[in-house]
This record gives structure tokens, C-alpha cells and sequence, in this order.
């Protein structure tokens, strides 16, 4: 994590802000953005960012609020008018090997996002949601809650950069959800924000196939020689990449197309280990022939196995119906007062309806039945990213599943896609922005929506 | 006798040598141009002639008579490719930023320096200058004559909309129309076209301008993200679209009323009906016509084809495209403009919709490619109202 440099003698070139530089490093972690080659003039080594602007998530939420203020007019001198912006960060890397379970992660993060961001409605302030990646599935869960719930444009924009989900996700027609579960569409979270703007690029090597014309080189090299190391790597990124292995991995179609996979990819075992994890009180819900055919190598004969497969099925429903029975109230009655709604855990997959009837659990049930009886393999494949091929396939004339609300969403305005193919080549790119993606994306596409619409960014 | 033998291979594998040599020069020369990727285009009144700026800063006069071609300059500004309307002229700035007009016999008719332009206009005259800088400022005149027309920020721009702020003017010289990147809807009222001190421009949507006054007529509203629009040669009409897929086109009589134009398959949308979101009866799909797989409503560009009767507009990624006529939001036609070599329409190329060009009197269209330096050359029939493709250099 970073920490202030501070010299009592060197107001004139600290770019930064923060308290005046003094004489050492100060104990507490930096919260603002430092700019290290202003502070690198009174150390003995150049400074790395990381030494100064820290790692990980704490790097990602500096840069970012660094980035969106001089978006905003800050010359590096008077931060005072651009102050802070609230960072969402939650659990990405916590060990799942699986897109499914990033999933489930971010939709409980979402979840918890619902109270904060009626507390600030509710004090008048007005609210720009920027998310990336699996924030959108964030943002987008939060934003579903409220919208079921009647908070119309409680958010004044919400901004989807590189967004990693389904491209008819925004699509207000649940039965257009290609995930066999059913979590891949919020219906109803376009009518919490006023305003969503999409930036996407088929430049994003993460989300999608990357274009083969504007490669490089040196990607098309490490790909031939490594191509198996690569992909091992994807699921542990695809949440919380933030490096030049973006592109590389964008050679197997990317991997986002691969989500309904579980990583190393040539496993194919579809949602398998998400399923197994969220279920492990409930295990075996599936019928393995292995097992079977070998049951010397097995404690259960097949039809052992089978009766405690169908035990395991009736024990589940039955929880999972009762959880859908138990919290439906105080669901509602969380949302109702503004307070956080209950998690959900049996029906976690659910966690962006703002609560789970006994009819939407029972159905629920049955998908998973379905979808077990496929050996966890789901019958489609994905849509593809939102971040990736825009709304190229669900609105428009090239429409390969046309969607009549998403196509109505663009005519009347509601949604902007900004397509970013030119220059921002890579998932993460826009981290730390090249001085083209600071003038395409955080000028153009964010701050001047936000600006124009006198919300006054940092000036609450 | 070995020493003449020696001597006679000696002279044939010289000889093999130079006419291999040759053969490679006049292939480059008869089937492709060696310049990169057009930047932006412009087609002679007549229809004859087509003057290209390239990447590489090369620029290329066409003769689409004679069939050949010309490089004029390796240094030539690459948004500076502009004929001149009513004369065998056209205008180009050099990386010196010297503006000429120049004939296409090579007289020079008039230069003056400028700062580097993103895109210019000039009348017939040549007394009306317009020009367009990196920040989407526009100015009319040049030297000690030059004024801002606008000038009111630093966003959007060229890096930050990625795409030039789109300049035409009509042929009478009395209205010029500038688009951008539309999400604004405020009034002219509110905000001055000269404002240098915010920071934010409230002009980059598409924007109909007095040539007399330079001053903003109407803000034309509707579009959303990179738009592309332009003005017919009689002034009568604006049309427009972008990259959301919307499509507008307005009467500059009445620039108060817009009108919707439909998209090829779920017709037009209606703006004002009581229904939800999705709902069917928001559209009115009434004259639709049978529409080929392959055309896209995400635009780059829209074009006048046959006087300002006839326009077309041209999808991203896509090699179709769809003839409308003024007066009416309904397609009357689609044109397949060839797969191969693929067009400048290909890969989101929002920064090159300069380099589609017409000259809707003489009813030619010309296109550059998406990854070579040549062009395509269309001929419109206003009669059949047909499109062929009646050059292509690779």
C-alpha cells in the first residue's frame, strides 16, 4: 500500500495534493493519487507508482479518482473543488477458479450497494455510477433492487466501462436470459438510472476475440509458445486484471466467452465446481459414471448413490424453498425502509431480484435440476460481453437476437454507446490512460455527461 | 567462345532482370496505389476527378476518365482533402500548414498559411473560408481575416470524440453545418458559441449555422454519441446519424420539426406514444422494404448521391448502403458495395468518415479502403437508381 512522501522543502514541485511534503514517509496510507516523478526528486532511487500510490484495489481506486477529477478541470494544484469520489471494491481473487463464482460475488456486493446508494439520494445528493468489468454486474444488481422497488433515476448516469456481462443484460425481458440459471438479465435496473452509458471495444482481449489486424507482434509470438500457461491464468484475471496479459488471453476467443467454463478451460466442466461449492452441504447431486462403472473405487453402489443423489435433491429444495419463504418478507421490508436487504444463500444466483418468490425458487430448482441432468453444462453458450461487441447484436440491423426494448432504449436515448475499438486496446487499459484514452474516455464519455448535466463533480 | 557464352548469359540475366523489375513498377502502378489508407476525400462537381490525403501524408489526384492517378504531395495534412464546389479545384493544407487551391492542372489559384485543420470548406469564390482546429473550434477566414465562429471548450475534440467535428456547407454558401458528438439539449440561448473559458463545448451536436451571420440558426437535436451529418447542396435539408443507429433529417425552413428516419428492419420509432419501453406499437413499420442481411444502422457517415434529392448512409461494419430520399423517413433502396477490398466502413472507423466523398451532381460516390490506399468508385443512376461500382484501385 502507499504512503506520503513528505518534504518540508518541496511545495514547488510536488504535483500532487495531499499535506505538504516533509521529511519521510508519513505512516498512513496514501488515499489520494502522488505524482511519483515529482516525489522521485528527493529520494536517493526513482519511485515506482507502487511505492507511492500503492497496489491492487487501493491503486485502482486512486488512479481512478485521480484521473476523473483532471477529467473534471484539476490542474494538480487546488484540489478542494474535486474532492473524493466512493470506491466499491469487493472480493474478486478469493481463491474461486470459476466466472460463476465471481459472479455470485459481485452480485452480493451489489446487493449491499442498495442502502448506500439510497442514503445518498435520500441527502440530496446526486449520484454517477462508473463501474468496469464485473462492477457492472455491481451496479447493475444494485440498480435492479432498486428499480423493482420504484426508486425511478435514483442514479443520474450509470457509466458501464468494458462491462462483463451479457449483452442483453440491460433487456427488460427475463425470458431473453441465455444463462441457464437466470441471472444474466436485470429487467429492471434501466429504470433506477436516468441515464447508461456503455464503453466498449472490440479491442478487449478479455471479453472477446481480439482483432487479429491490430495485434501485435510480440502477442502473436507469446501466444504460439505458450499458448497452455496462458489459460490458466484467465480465470484468475478475468475479474480483476489489470495488466498487459489482457490481449494475450483475448487468442482464445477471450475469455469471457469461455465464462460458462470452468478454468484450466480444457476441463469443460461447465458451472460443475460453482454448483459444488454453493452446495457442498448437499453433494452428490449428480449421477458420476466413473463412480458407477468402477464401484470398487466406491463406497456407494449405483443404487446407493442414486438414493442418496435423490435425498440430496429433496433436502435442497426443500432449504432453498424455505429460504425463498423465510426472507421474501424481510426483503421487502429492508427495501421498503431503506435498509440492507438479506443476502441470499442457497439462492445466491438470485441475488440481484430484490427478493426470490416461492414461485421464481421453484423454478429456480427446476433449471438447476435441468442443468444437473446436462452434468452441469449448460445448453447455449453465452451472449456475448457487453464490452465487447456493444449492442451490435441485440439492437440494430445486424441484430443476431434483436431485443425491441434495448433497440427503443437507443432510439429514445436512454442508453449511449460509446464504441472505444480505436484506442483502448486492452480490458484494463483505462487504469492508468494513455493521454488518448484520458481525452476519448474520462473527458468525453464520462466527465462532460456528468458535468453537463450540472451534477458538479467532487463539488457536493 | 566460353568468354562469349559467359557474356550472352550474362546479358539475358540482365535483360530477365530488368524487365522482372519492370513488370513489378507497372504492377504496383496498374493494380494498386502506394499510399496508406485515405483519410479524406473529395470528388470534383464534374464527377471526374477525386483528390485523396492519406495516412502517410500522401496526396493523389484520380482522374476517373483517363483511369489513373497522381501523387501531388508527401506531406499533405490528413483531413485537408477538399474539392472545391463548381470548379476542377480543390484545396489541401501541407504539413508547412500552407493552404492551396489549385487546379487540377496544377495553377495555383490561391495559399495562404493556417493553422493544421481537421477539415475545411471553401466556397466556389473562394471567398468563404471555414475551417475546423483539433479542440473542434471553428474559424471562417485565414490570415489577419480569420474569426472565431466557435469556440467554447476543450471537450469533445478530435482525440476525445475520436472523430473529426464534421464541416459541409451548402452550395449557395448560405447555411454550414457542423456535427460532432451529440447528448446536449440545451438552447443556443443559454450558452454562447464563444465561451473559450468552460471547459466543455455545448455545440458538438449537430449544429446549422448562418455563412452570412456565423451565427448558430438551430441546434438539431436527436443523435446521440459520434454523429455524422451534412447539408444538401440547395440548403434544404440536414440529415444525420450515429453511432446509437438514430438517423434524423430536418428542413432548415422548419429546423424546429425532425423527422425520425427508420431503421431497416424495425422501422421508425415513435417518440411520443404512451407505451413502455419494447412494446411494438412504439414502431410504425409501414414502408419497410425487403432488407438484405448485412446492413447496420450503427453509422459512420451519411452522403447527398443525386442532388438533394438523393442521399445515402452508410453503416459501421458493413458494406451496404441505404438510399433515402428527402421528405421521406423510409429507405427506397439498398446498395451491396462489395465485399472486397473492404471499405473504410469497416473496424469503427468514426475518425475516417472523411474519407467517404460524393458529388451528388455528377452522382459519384468514392471510398476509401479500411487497410490499403486505394479507392472505390460508385456511379449512381437516378433514373434506375442503381449504384455501381465503376473503379476500384486496390
Amino acid at each position: 500500500m502507499g504512503g506520503f512522501l513528505n518534504r518540508q522543502d518541496s511545495q514547488k514541485h510536488y504535483g500532487g495534493h495531499g499535506p505538504g511534503p516533509r521529511t519521510a514517509w508519513h505512516p498512513n496510507k496514501a488515499t489520494v493519487w502522488q505524482d511519483t516523478e515529482a516525489l522521485s526528486e528527493f529520494t536517493a532511487s526513482p519511485l515506482e507508482d507502487d511505492d507511492v500510490n500503492g497496489t491492487g484495489a487501493h491503486s485502482w481506486a486512486i488512479h481512478m479518482e485521480y484521473q476523473l477529477n483532471r477529467a473534471a478541470g484539476f490542474d494538480g494544484q487546488n484540489w478542494m473543488p474535486y474532492s473524493r469520489i466512493i470506491n466499491i471494491s469487493w472480493p474478486g481473487d478469493t481463491g474461486s477458479r470459476d466466472f460463476m463464482q465471481a459472479e455470485l460475488n459481485a452480485m452480493a456486493a451489489g446487493r449491499r450497494l442498495v442502502p448506500i446508494l439510497q442514503q445518498l439520494a435520500n441527502a440530496g445528493i446526486a449520484v454517477n455510477l462508473i463501474t468496469h468489468s464485473l462492477g457492472a454486474r455491481v451496479g447493475l444488481t444494485a440498480l435492479n433492487i432498486l428499480g423493482t422497488t420504484g426508486h425511478h433515476d435514483l442514479v443520474e448516469h450509470l457509466f458501464l466501462w468494458q462491462p462483463a456481462v451479457a449483452d442483453n443484460a440491460r433487456s427488460n425481458d427475463s425470458n431473453r436470459d441465455a444463462h441457464p440459471l437466470g441471472l444474466g438479465v436485470f429487467p429492471a435496473a434501466h429504470s433506477a438510472a436516468r441515464k447508461i452509458v456503455v464503453l466498449h471495444s472490440s479491442g478487449d482481449g478479455i471479453l472477446g476475440p481480439d482483432d487479429d489486424e491490430d495485434s501485435t507482434w510480440w502477442q502473436k509470438a507469446l501466444f504460439r509458445s505458450s499458448p497452455g500457461a496462458i489459460v490458466g491464468a484467465a480465470a484468475w484475471n478475468l475479474a480483476t486484471t489489470d495488466d498487459a496479459m489482457d490481449e494475450v488471453l483475448g487468442y482464445f476467443r477471450g475469455a469471457y466467452d469461455k465464462k460458462w467454463w470452468s478454468f484450466p478451460s480444457f476441463l469443460d466442466n461447465g458451472f460443475g465446481p460453482a454448483i459444488e461449492r454453493l452446495y457442498k452441504n448437499y453433494l452428490p447431486l449428480t449421477y458420476d459414471t466413473r463412480v458407477t462403472t468402477h464401484p470398487q473405487r466406491s463406497l456407494a453402489t449405483p443404487e446407493a448413490l442414486k438414493r442418496t443423489i435423490l435425498e440430496n435433491w429433496a433436502r435442497l429444495e426443500q432449504d432453498i424453498l424455505a429460504e425463498a419463504k423465510a426472507l421474501w418478507q424481510p426483503c421487502v421490508d429492508c427495501l421498503r425502509n431503506g435498509e440492507r436487504p438479506l443476502d441470499y444463500t442457497l439462492l445466491a444466483p438470485l441475488n440481484h431480484r430484490a427478493s426470490v418468490s416461492l414461485q421464481v425458487a421453484k423454478d429456480y430448482v427446476l433449471h438447476l435440476k435441468r442443468l444437473a441432468v446436462n452434468k452441469w453444462i449448460p445448453e447455449q453458450p453465452p451472449r456475448p460481453a457487453l464490452g465487447h461487441v456493444g449492442f451490435d447484436e441485440v439492437a440494430g440491423e445486424g441484430a443476431t437476437a434483436f431485443d425491441e426494448f434495448l433497440d427503443d432504449a437507443l432510439r429514445n436515448a436512454t442508453f449511449f454507446p460509446v464504441d472505444q475499438s480505436q484506442w483502448l486496446f486492452s480490458h484494463s487499459g483505462m487504469r492508468i490512460p494513455s493521454e488518448e484514452v484520458f481525452k476519448r474516455s474520462y473527458e468525453a464519455a464520462l466527465m462532460r455527461r456528468v458535468l453537463d448535466e450540472g451534477v458538479g463533480f467532487g463539488r457536493y | 567462345m566460353g568468354a562469349i557464352n559467359t557474356n550472352k548469359w550474362h546479358w539475358t540475366g540482365m535483360l530477365a532482370g530488368i524487365v522482372l523489375l519492370a513488370a513489378i513498377i507497372l504492377n504496383f502502378n496498374l493494380l494498386g496505389v502506394w499510399a496508406g489508407p485515405v483519410m479524406s476525400i473529395g470528388v470534383s462537381e464534374s464527377g471526374r476527378y477525386v483528390i485523396s490525403a492519406h495516412r502517410d501524408n500522401k496526396l493523389v489526384l484520380w482522374d476517373l476518365n483517363e483511369k489513373r492517378w497522381d501523387k501531388l504531395s508527401d506531406n499533405t495534412n490528413l483531413y485537408s482533402a477538399y474539392f472545391v464546389p463548381g470548379r476542377n479545384a480543390f484545396l489541401w493544407q501541407d504539413t508547412g500548414n500552407t493552404v492551396t487551391a489549385q487546379t487540377v492542372d496544377g495553377k495555383v489559384l490561391r495559399q495562404f498559411q493556417h493553422f493544421p485543420t481537421y477539415g475545411h470548406v471553401i466556397s466556389s469564390d473562394l471567398e468563404i473560408y471555414l475551417s475546423v482546429d483539433e479542440h473542434w473550434n471553428v474559424f471562417s477566414g485565414h490570415g489577419h481575416k480569420k474569426r472565431p465562429v466557435l469556440n467554447d471548450g476543450v471537450v469533445p475534440s478530435f482525440i476525445g470524440a475520436g472523430k473529426p467535428l464534421n464541416l459541409s456547407i451548402d452550395r449557395n454558401n448560405t447555411l454550414f453545418l457542423t456535427a460532432g458528438f451529440d447528448d446536449d439539449h440545451s438552447a443556443i440561448s443559454e450558452h454562447s458559441p464563444l465561451n473559450s473559458n468552460q471547459r466543455f463545448s455545448k455545440y458538438g451536436g449537430v449544429t446549422l449555422w448562418s455563412a452570412d451571420t456565423q451565427k448558430p440558426v438551430a441546434k438539431l437535436r436527436g443523435n446521440s454519441s459520434k454523429t455524422h451529418a451534412t447539408i444538401s447542396p440547395d440548403g434544404q435539408w440536414v440529415v444525420s446519424a450515429d453511432e446509437s443507429g438514430n438517423s434524423f433529417a430536418w428542413n432548415t425552413g422548419k429546423p424546429e420539426v425532425r423527422q425520425r428516419l427508420a431503421s431497416y428492419h424495425s422501422g421508425i420509432y415513435l417518440d411520443d406514444t404512451p407505451f413502455e419501453m419494447g412494446d411494438p406499437r412504439n414502431r410504425d413499420k409501414s414502408g419497410l422494404i425487403d432488407a438484405p442481411p448485412g446492413l447496420n444502422t450503427f453509422t459512420i457517415a451519411v452522403a447527398f448521391i443525386h442532388n438533394s434529392e438523393y442521399y445515402l448512409r452508410f453503416g459501421n461494419n458493413s458494406h451496404f448502403a441505404a438510399l433515402f430520399k428527402t421528405g421521406s423517413p423510409w429507405p427506397v433502396k439498398y446498395f451491396d458495395l462489395g465485399e472486397s477490398p473492404k471499405l473504410v466502413t469497416y473496424g469503427s472507423q468514426y475518425s475516417r468518415n472523411t474519407a467517404i466523398a460524393t458529388s451528388p451532381e455528377a452522382g459519384i460516390l468514392a471510398m476509401g479502403h479500411q487497410s490499403t490506399g486505394g479507392i472505390s468508385v460508385y456511379q449512381f443512376d437516378p433514373d434506375q437508381l442503381t449504384l455501381e461500382r465503376i473503379w476500384v484501385v486496390e
